[in-house]
């Protein structure tokens, strides 16, 4: 079975070799989790190391932003647009949203660059042209567009912090997608950490323990899973009893030197 | 959370938990003055299962108990001190549960003495190691190789005491015990060596609880203190089963005890935040 790799080592690993090819994905989190550079990672890497052209559709962003933002990570999208390796259309969701919109919109660059990969930042900014109750039947047309073109989409999804993996069931999207990686800020010892999870992948297995991970100056990086800790998706992390138990034990036999 | 109150204070709790210790001395010096070499042969009580009952609830129990919390300790923080503590531990209960349940055939009083009283030595050398990484920095940070590490630990443990007792079960051992004339040389040497690593292990320990008033180490060293005095009552017992030698066997089993309290300090430590609980 084809997989679209992240480039993300870990990442990849936990998908079991990386996204399942013309799979559509939702990475969904809250302001500030990553879910951009995640996507934006994966487009670039997909172009720089695995030969796949892609486009990233943003209605959020005005160009410049994401050209500085990508360079703080060492991503020279220009380049890529020059190598006809990448695309970014900037846009309003209204315009996609058009009858015949997508091919509009989007048709021409198809042809010229052959894209493999392609992100949508977000269906949120969809959200406030539709009709309520017509965001899933428009996100389903866009993206039944873009799989039938034999491109892989990811699109990103902005949850509320504290049930967000909840939020994304809630609001029906999740269903239209066929993988689901959540993105969220957790408290633990008293730091805000970043924890990663995947929650579906439809005909495939996939790690299912959370990960921390981090915005390093080169992109996502996902460390050594959330060991010891129960209620990190609903909000509420806290060490499992027996975690709490031999932190105390330990704390007892190895800080009181400190003190001497 | 609050902590819910206490009727006694830890310092009172503390102080009664001291109160075993010089009855058990004391009991073993006055068998050791009025108890004749003749006569403990004939008062010796050694029902065997009895005593691998006692062996395994106490001691073993005990002791997984034990270091299983020092397992998940390691693999959280990877302190060698509790790794070493752990081991010990489990190197201590194992050799007991072997001892208790060999009492009796296939093995006999020598299998049971050559394993326990080597079990003691063996286990007393981790706890001494682990008393003395207390003194100095020695967390490894690096998480990658705790699992290998704990696995060589605690395998490597329970790995030579079972070796040991293969090796006693078939002969291939020095004698520790011979029935009708009592202990050798060997024996006393060893449970001499153990018993004083054991002590030294147990005053470093406490010398951490005054630096730090954690209830933790005061019951944990307490449970090493009452294992050495059954450690000497072993070198001060005439025969197996004798007073003097249930005095010991009692001894070490309110060090189990004992231990558990310890967890039981941890337990409530956790649940308040604090390590220094009761």
């Amino acid at each position: 079975m084809a997989r679209n790799k992240t480039g993300i080592l870990e990442l990849d690993e936990m998908l079991r070799g990386g996204f399942m090819d013309k799979d559509a994905v939702m990475v969904a989190g809250s302001a500030g989790t990553g879910k951009t550079t995640l996507a934006l990672e994966y487009l670039v890497n997909g172009a720089t190391q695995f030969g796949e052209p892609g486009i990233y559709l943003t209605f959020e962003q005005l160009p410049d932003q994401i050209y500085r933002d990508a360079e703080n990570f060492g991503w020279d999208l220009r380049k890529l647009e020059a190598e006809d390796k990448l695309r970014v259309v900037c846009t309003s969701p209204d315009l996609l949203l058009d009858p015949d919109g997508e091919e509009q919109l989007l048709g021409e660059t198809i042809k010229e660059l052959q894209p493999r990969r392609m992100v949508i930042d977000s269906l949120n900014h969809l959200e406030m042209y539709v009709p309520r109750g017509d965001l899933r039947k428009e996100a389903y047309r866009i993206l039944m567009y873009i799989k039938t073109r034999g491109i892989s989409p990811i699109v990103i999804w902005e949850a509320q912090q504290g049930v967000d993996s909840y939020a994304v069931t809630q609001a029906g999207m999740s269903f239209l997608v066929d993988c689901l990686v959540t993105l969220k800020f957790v408290e633990i010892d008293s730091s805000m950490k970043k924890a990663l999870v995947i929650m579906k992948m439809r005909g495939s297995d996939h790690d299912k323990r959370l990960r921390e991970y981090e915005i390093t100056a080169h992109g996502v990086r996902v460390a050594a899973p959330f060991s010891g800790y129960e209620g990190i998706i609903t909000g509420s992390p806290h060490r499992s009893f027996t975690q709490e138990v031999a932190g105390a034990w330990d704390t007892a036999f190895t800080k009181t030197k400190h003190k001497q | 959370m609050a902590r819910s109150p206490t009727l006694i204070s830890p310092n009172t709790t503390r102080h009664i938990g001291v109160v075993p210790v010089p009855i058990f001395v004391g009991l073993i010096a006055i068998f050791d003055v009025i108890l004749p070499t003749s006569v403990a042969a004939s008062v010796a009580f050694n029902p065997l299962l009895v005593f691998a009952t006692l062996q395994t609830l106490f001691l073993f129990g005990t002791a997984v108990v034990v270091a299983y919390i020092s397992l998940k300790g390691y693999l959280s923080e990877g302190s060698r001190t509790i790794l070493l503590l752990g081991s010990g531990t489990l190197a201590w209960g194992f050799a007991s549960v072997v001892a208790g349940w060999l009492l009796g055939p296939p093995g006999g009083p020598n299998v049971a003495v050559t394993v326990s009283n080597s079990g003691a030595l063996f286990a007393s050398l981790f706890y001494i190691a682990s008393a003395t990484t207390t003194m100095r920095a020695g967390s490894s940070r690096d998480s990658k190789w705790r699992k290998s590490k704990l696995l060589l630990a605690y395998g490597g443990a329970v790995g030579f005491l079972s070796a040991l007792t293969v090796f006693a079960l078939v002969g291939a051992t020095p004698a520790f015990f011979v029935p009708g004339t009592g202990s050798t040389v060997l024996r006393q040497v060893v449970v001499a060596a153990g018993l004083l690593l054991f002590a030294a292990s147990s005053i470093l320990f406490m010398r951490l609880y005054h630096d730090s008033r954690s209830g933790i180490l005061f019951w944990y060293s307490m449970a090493l203190t009452l294992t050495t005095i059954g450690l000497a009552a072993f070198y001060f017992g005439r025969t197996i089963g004798d007073p003097i030698a249930w005095t010991g066997r009692i001894a070490t089993y309110f060090g189990g005890v004992y231990s558990l309290i310890a967890i039981w300090s941890a337990i409530r430590g956790s649940h308040d935040g604090l390590a220094n609980s009761q």
